[in-house]
């Protein structure tokens, strides 16, 4: 029978490592989607699930129920990103092994759409969007770059990310604007 | 209403965060607002641009890679903290409060009048004491972690006998033997956090002369030494460190904590050697009733479904049908 969070929390206060890995695997896919979204890279957003988890594991002996789990957890995911330092060597410049999205929402590593002799001007094209709006992304403020990720890549409401963020509507709404207002100029040219 | 805020209401309404009152007002404003409906136009071309770029899709592959490199790390961390918990649980035994303060005050006095003789009086390197091994394990248990300018002097392979310098606050010389706990760890220290990769491949060389001498009685591999392998082999820049860390915890199979640092070596590694290595080294038949056999089964489906090596396919192939007969 599927234990709900306050039980798999007690539980592992005591000790049980299975009612931990219970509680990691009910959210552990959120947190991986949203640190894939703000860092763009699968290696990045392993360490900071990694770190997240670590975070969750040694708190919870002291958790008090003061919040939500779910929303004491997204709170630690949001606080992890915004705190991660990209393994810049490995992404200082363009990877083939990077993703792009054809038309269907599919996802292909770049240098699987150059190899193929079949590679349109349309792929092409699509890829150096792609390219530049991850480079466009990466010149955001992490706070900027985290309020347009949760909200444009993974759905949230404003008030759900002011809750994760631990900040006011506004501020998110801010953040928001001020984001797309920078994209906005930075993909000028890509506008049909 | 100021027209400020019928442009930001244009993008909160691109995302559905507008109440319908709110909708109804800037509907209304947009049949009369030329300037607006182009700014409305340009939004939504620009969200047209942004479609072409998606986070990178969460695959279940990469999701049990990340929850199998968390299970290895909490191991890892609880091992070594279980050691340091025991030894905090014998000194509280003896030491009453009061005692426990007024050590404290004598060890920040003789700590201080350390500090201020290392300060200013840097030994000799030709004149370095010769050590035995526990002071090596002293000197980092007195707050020094780092190991630097770890020099090899000697290493006989037939007795294990090593004998190396390193510094701490100061320059040590060590002499001890390999299969000595605290040589161990300061070789085990040396090959997590020394900048130079030649010293951290003779580092784990050393640690791999206790494993030859496994057979003959040496002692288990310390719970350090062998995080430290596994982070070199995990993480160290350097393909020969990583080779040698592999070579070493492979004598320590089927150590369940291992085995998922080789399932992470296979998820994760680059060179395709390493990971036939770890293939060849993971003996399914060994893990039928251990806990992670699940988790090995999984990787070599995987593995044969989908390695880019040729080889790898096939050997993880046979080795799933070699189970299965």
């Amino acid at each position: 029978m599927a234990s709900n969070d306050t039980e798999l929390i007690m539980q592992t206060q005591r000790g049980n490592m299975d009612a931990f890995e219970q509680l990691v695997q009910r959210y552990d896919k959120r947190v991986l989607t949203i640190a894939a979204g703000y860092v763009s890279c699968s290696d990045d957003a392993k360490d900071i699930y990694q770190e997240v988890f670590l975070r969750v594991y040694k708190g919870l002996p002291k958790f008090q129920y003061k919040s939500e789990f779910s929303t004491w957890l997204f709170r630690i995911t949001t606080n992890v990103c915004l705190s991660h330092r990209m393994r810049g060597r490995r992404h200082s410049h363009t990877s083939l092994d990077q993703n792009v999205n054809d038309e269907d929402g599919q996802s292909h590593a770049l240098k699987d759409t150059l190899s193929d002799n079949t590679t349109t001007d349309q792929q092409t094209h699509d890829a150096e969007i792609s390219i530049r709006v991850g480079q466009a992304l990466k010149t955001l403020s992490p706070r900027q770059r985290m309020v347009f990720s949760l909200k444009h890549y993974d759905g949230y409401k404003l008030k759900e990310i002011a809750e994760m963020m631990k900040c006011s509507d506004g501020t998110v709404k801010k953040y928001l604007f001020e984001a797309t207002a920078r994209l906005r100029k930075q993909l000028k040219d890509f506008a049909n | 209403m100021k027209h400020k805020q019928f442009e930001e209401w244009l993008q909160l309404s691109l995302y559905n965060e507008l109440s319908e009152q709110e909708q109804t007002v800037l509907d209304n404003h947009l049949t009369t607002c030329e300037r607006c409906r182009v700014e409305l136009n340009e939004l939504k071309e620009m969200h047209a641009t942004l479609a072409h770029h998606r986070p990178i899709a969460i695959q279940e592959s990469l999701l049990q890679d990340a929850r199998r490199n968390l299970r290895l790390r909490i191991q890892t961390d609880a091992e070594q903290k279980s050691l340091w918990t025991k030894l905090k649980g014998i000194l509280d035994g003896f030491l009453t409060p009061p005692l426990q303060v007024a050590l404290g005050g004598v060890a920040t006095l003789v700590m201080g009048i350390l500090v201020g003789y290392f300060v200013f009086k840097t030994p000799s390197e030709k004149n370095l004491p010769l050590r035995q091994a526990a002071f090596a394990s002293s000197a980092m248990e007195a707050g020094e972690s780092q190991i630097t300018n770890i020099r090899f002097i000697d290493r006989n392979t037939q007795n294990g006998d090593v004998e190396f310098t390193f510094e701490t606050i100061t320059p040590v010389r060590i002499r001890g033997n390999v299969n000595d706990e605290n040589v161990q760890k300061v070789l085990a220290r040396a090959l997590v956090s020394d900048q130079n990769a030649g010293v951290r491949l003779r580092a784990v060389n050393m640690i791999g002369t206790q494993t030859e001498q496994k057979q003959a009685g040496a002692p288990v591999l310390d719970t350090e030494v062998k995080a430290a392998l596994i982070t070199a082999l995990l993480h160290d820049r350097n393909l020969g460190v990583r080779k040698e860390a592999l070579n070493v915890l492979k004598n320590y199979l089927p150590d369940p904590i291992i085995v998922r640092a080789f399932l992470s070596v296979l998820a994760n590694e680059t060179n395709t050697g390493l990971k036939i290595t770890v293939i060849n080294s993971l003996d399914l038949s060994k893990y039928e009733n251990q806990p992670v056999n699940r988790e090995i089964l999984d990787m070599f489906k995987n593995k044969a479904q989908s390695d880019d090596n040729n080889y790898i396919r096939i050997r993880a192939k046979l080795a799933l049908q070699e189970v299965q007969q």
